[in-house]
């Protein structure tokens, strides 16, 4: 009778009154709206976009969690309750507290704060070291000047600071220092324990060269500013930092020769980084859509790389490079259009080699732009064109195909598409099935099952190599994207349709900037050519630096750059 | 707003590729396209139109189920050949499609061929169609052929290629090669029928049943020694493709005239600067007795450069012509005992060589003057550059003067090479006469 009754309880119905588990409820302002608020007042070029956000009560009048940079107090009590309620301790737990006593001849009581997994262990022993065991000098009797004497002759770290605002402590703790707070003292001595686990200097994943440096930059900022430091050994390398967020703190560095940069270039880089409002910036991909010229255009006109020589370079022609704390592309600006299409490889190389390797992305910029819609073109429009064995065997393979040429080249380049994404973001134990996967339905399944013809898989698989010579990825996904205009196109208009779509694109194209310097330059609007620009000349002709950015000294090297050509005065020199 | 803004500009791009975009794309699977078009003359009507339409799926080596393996072709035949009568050859095109379901395509055709009836009775109405008309391709060739066009398009089998287009692309290259045959386009041939100073020519074909009946009596047995010495349709073959090009068709304006065969088309070629290379013989000019007619001296012949013209017209109108040819033939074969490689023996044979090709261009040139009455050779431009103006150069009409103008064609030879052997050493079983 039991077992009967739990039967019937198991498969009749009861009504789930706890169904809805567990609510977010909205809170009264859900919405992260301080940068609306300070867009609504900072920002009047915005004034062009229509659309408003209501600014609700609650917003106005927020209170911030702590008056602007109030001051240490002198009594460590006091410091640590407000430290305390800072931190939001003891919830906290990897804010770390430690007590001590300076082993003076009149100990003296400080606590430190510091966040374990950001600070150096070894550091911090010794700093605990030098405090607890060697610190044999007396205290000085005025405890005001506590600090600084605890600055000058007990610690014996590198970086050491006195300061006594809240908001600088909180700061340089939050960056992976440690505090120092000390019993009478109004001021604070910051000791440089930074120190975390990072990855180490590897190779460029995504930018990978045969000859030149091997080094790419890493997640940790100054690594990667040292890293540039390292190649250009000069002491009118510069090095300026800023914070940008006002949740998650990002240090920016923006990085130029000061006496070669263009003063105004630098001036607009800071002007634009200085004026982000934001709560947080994940990588430099955002920031440079804060910061780019035309963040509508499919192009993009920032360059972000990871190779170190590639930035340095590219500083010394004068330009600006930003790096930010967390992320291993740097940004460079200006950049052109043909930069993009650089690797820098080619100055490794020699000149020939140089030069027929961009050629070769030259052609692959081409083709991978315009192969489908040319091919759609040539079947539908204009099948004269080409020679008649061609056509034929071009006919013959789509005779079995049930589907319009538009369709089969859509088909196809949806599939490339879905391998390409799905080839990046598969697990990577499975890595390798993606690549039978995505040979098998490109290559045989497709043509045996009569759904494409064997040529169509040729002029996929060539677009889709071209696309993967294009050494810069955002550019590569530029022409991804125009290349489905282009098939557009192709397929409705031919030629002629193709032929107005590059005249829009080249107008277009010809009118971004990149940081006030033309996107096409210097065939945009024609100027001075390169030896740099396709033709990689010889490095003994690059007399001038690019002249579009502007420099402030635009020359390279002299006329005569292989000074032992020249012949010594008095010798006859056969 | 913006979402506004965008869905209209969206709508306006699609607007203008569809409104615009002509709609005028034909997929390659509703075309049939002609490889290879032949006309001759009707019965009933105007016109016996034949066409050859190329079957791209047995050309892409797809017949059976399976995908696209090797080529070579499957079941089925390459291409496919049906006439019709007509009185225009653009309407063929609409009328071709009451039995074939695709468009009919001129954009791929490779060869017009008329047939001699037709070609006799004047080609040039049809050729004003279709220099109109906007898909046929000024680079395709223009045969004549002797018999009916439709059954050399019917018989054409070209055994070693997929389709005919590239059978008649290759023979019009080869023209380069043996010079038996000239090459035309068909812009050419429609520029020459109309031109006033040169009269056009066209290759001819025609179809050979097979079988070495047809063969000429040899040099030996009192014929002549010429390669060329045949007009298609008789160049004795067995096996291998019924269709054979050889000779030339000369017109008078728009109708032809008579042929050439492959002898004459040579002179006729090295005249007008086109001959390339060809083999050709001539007898040995020191083989006496018996021998006299079985020692042949074989060259290859190149022509060294272009021919050089120099034109007089005296007072009366009477003009005179004298184009020199030259030619560097090279030793390929020689059943002479002589060794002609010794320098002081090597200028008789180039003289030898030079008053044979002479006296062949020199009749050639009589034959176009007194049988054909024809200036195919284009002399009307050399005689042209005589006239200041135009309408003076159509008063002179030089079309009813060539026959009677004076043309000397002179020959420069040079032996530039002996071949691989530096030396004739004669076989010991010929007589011990030595070298």
């Amino acid at each position: 009778m039991n077992i009967l009754k739990t039967l019937l309880e198991v498969i009749s119905y009861r009504e789930n009154l706890n169904r809805e588990g567990f609510v977010l409820k909205e809170t009264k302002d859900d919405q992260k709206d301080k940068p609306a608020e300070d867009k609504k007042t900072t920002s009047p070029q915005s004034g062009k976009r229509s659309f408003k956000k209501p600014v609700r009560p609650a917003e106005i009048n927020r209170d911030e969690h702590l008056p602007d940079n109030s001051s240490v107090s002198a009594s460590l009590r006091e410091n640590k309750k407000i430290i305390e309620k800072l931190y939001g301790l003891p919830d906290n737990k990897d804010i770390i507290v430690r007590d001590l006593v300076i082993g003076t001849k009149v100990p003296v009581d400080c606590f430190c704060v510091f966040i374990d997994g950001i600070t150096d262990k070894t550091l911090q022993d010794l700093l605990f070291q030098s405090l607890m065991a060697f610190a044999d000098e007396p205290a000085p009797a005025d405890k005001g000047k506590l600090a600084g004497v605890v600055k000058d002759a007990l610690l014996p770290g590198n970086q050491v600071k006195i300061v006594s605002g809240f908001q600088d402590i909180l700061d340089a703790v939050n960056y992976g220092d440690t505090a120092l707070f000390l019993e009478g003292c109004a001021e604070v001595v910051l000791v440089e324990t930074k120190g975390w686990e990072h990855r180490g200097i590897e190779r460029p994943t995504t930018e990978q060269i045969v000859r030149g440096p091997q080094e790419g930059f890493s997640e940790t900022i100054r690594a990667n500013t040292a890293l540039l430091r390292k190649s250009i050994k000069s002491e009118k390398l510069t090095t300026e930092f800023m914070v940008v967020g006002t949740r998650g703190k990002k240090t920016v560095a923006i990085m130029y020769l000061r006496d070669l940069a263009n003063p105004d270039l630098v001036a607009e880089v800071k002007k634009r980084i200085e004026n982000i409002k934001t709560d947080y910036i994940a990588d430099s991909g955002v920031l440079e859509e804060f910061i780019e010229d035309n963040p509508y255009s499919l192009n993009p006109t920032v360059l972000a790389t990871e190779r170190p020589d590639r930035v340095a370079a590219n500083i010394i022609e004068g330009r600006v490079a930003v790096l930010i704390d967390g992320s291993p592309f740097a940004l460079v600006m200006p950049t052109t259009m043909y930069e993009m299409l650089h690797t820098g490889e080619e100055m490794y190389h020699r000149w020939q080699f140089g030069s027929f390797i961009r050629w070769m992305r030259a052609l692959a910029f081409l083709l991978s732009l315009l192969l489908p819609g040319f091919y759609l073109a040539v079947v539908l429009f204009h099948q004269e064109m080409i020679p008649t064995e061609l056509l034929l065997a071009i006919a013959g393979n789509r005779e079995k195909v049930p589907f319009p040429s538009v369709v089969e080249v859509l088909l196809m380049e949806f599939s490339f598409e879905l391998i390409r994404e799905a080839g990046l973001r598969i697990p990577g134990v499975m890595g390798s099935t993606i690549g039978i996967v995505g040979a098998l339905i490109l290559g045989q399944a497709a043509v045996q099952a009569n759904i494409v013809s064997p040529i169509l898989v040729i002029i996929v698989a060539v677009t889709g190599l071209s696309s993967f010579a294009i050494p810069y990825y955002s550019l590569s996904f530029t022409l991804r994207i125009y290349r489905f205009i282009y098939i557009a196109l192709g397929a409705t208009l031919g030629f002629f349709g193709i032929s107005m779509g590059i005249f829009a694109q080249v107008a277009l194209t010809a009118n971004l900037k990149s940081f006030g310097v033309p996107y096409l330059a210097p065939t945009g609007p024609k100027t001075m050519g390169g030896p740099d620009i396709v033709t990689r000349l010889p490095a003994f002709f690059h007399e001038k630096r690019p002249d579009y950015v502007n420099p402030q000294d635009i020359t390279r090297q002299p006329r005569v750059s292989r000074g032992w050509l020249r012949r010594k005065g008095g010798e006859k020199n056969g | 707003m913006r979402a506004v803004k965008l869905c209209a500009l969206l709508a306006l791009a699609f607007l203008l590729l569809t409104l615009p975009g002509c709609w005028g794309s034909r997929e390659t699977d509703e075309v049939a396209y002609v490889l290879v078009a032949g006309f001759d003359k009707g019965e009933k009507d105007n016109l016996v139109v034949t066409v050859n339409i190329a079957n791209p799926r047995t050309i892409a080596g797809i017949s059976g189920g399976g995908g696209g393996g090797g080529g070579g072709g499957g079941d089925g035949a390459s291409t496919m050949t049906l006439s019709l009568e007509t009185y225009a050859p653009a309407a063929m095109l609409n009328l071709f499609n009451t039995v074939v379901d695709r468009q009919i395509s001129l954009s791929h055709t490779r060869a017009f061929v008329f047939s001699e009836e037709l070609a006799r009775e004047g080609v040039g109405k049809w050729f004003l169609t279709f220099a109109r008309y906007r898909e046929v391709r000024g680079t395709a060739q223009v045969f004549v052929c002797r018999g009916k066009a439709r059954d050399f398009i019917e018989k054409n089998n070209p055994a070693l290629e997929l389709n005919p287009t590239k059978q008649f692309e290759l023979i019009a290259s080869l023209s380069r090669s043996n010079g038996l045959y000239p090459s035309v386009r068909f812009e050419n041939f429609y520029n020459d029928i109309k031109s006033k100073v040169i009269e056009a020519a066209a290759p001819l074909v025609a179809v050979h049943e097979g079988g070495l009946e047809s063969a000429k009596p040899g040099v030996s047995k009192g014929g002549d020694i010429a390669v060329g010495k045949y007009i298609a349709g008789e160049v004795p073959v067995s096996g291998g493709n019924k269709v054979q090009a050889i000779g030339t068709a000369v017109f008078r304006g728009d109708k032809m005239a008579g042929y050439l065969n492959g002898q004459e088309t040579r002179y006729y070629l090295m005249l007008r600067g086109l001959f390339e290379r060809g083999f050709t013989s001539i007898l040995d000019p020191f083989a006496e007795g018996p021998e006299q007619s079985t020692t042949y001296i074989g060259f290859q012949i190149h022509q060294g450069r272009g021919p050089k013209y120099t034109t007089h017209i005296d007072e009366e109108g009477n003009v005179s012509i004298d184009a020199e040819i030259f030619l560097e033939p090279e030793i390929i074969a020689s059943t002479s005992s002589v060794s002609f490689e010794r320098p002081d023996l090597k200028p008789v044979l180039e003289e030898t060589f030079s008053r044979y090709i002479e006296q062949g261009c020199n009749n050639l040139v009589k034959r176009t003057q007194e049988e054909f009455k024809s200036d195919i050779f284009g002399f009307g431009y050399q005689v042209k550059r005589n006239f200041w103006t135009i309408p003076s150069w159509e008063e002179f009409k030089w079309m009813d003067r060539y026959p009677d103008a004076q043309v000397n064609v002179t020959v420069h030879t040079r032996i530039r090479r002996t071949g691989l052997l530096l030396k004739t050493s004669p076989f010991m079983l010929m007589g011990d006469e030595g070298q």
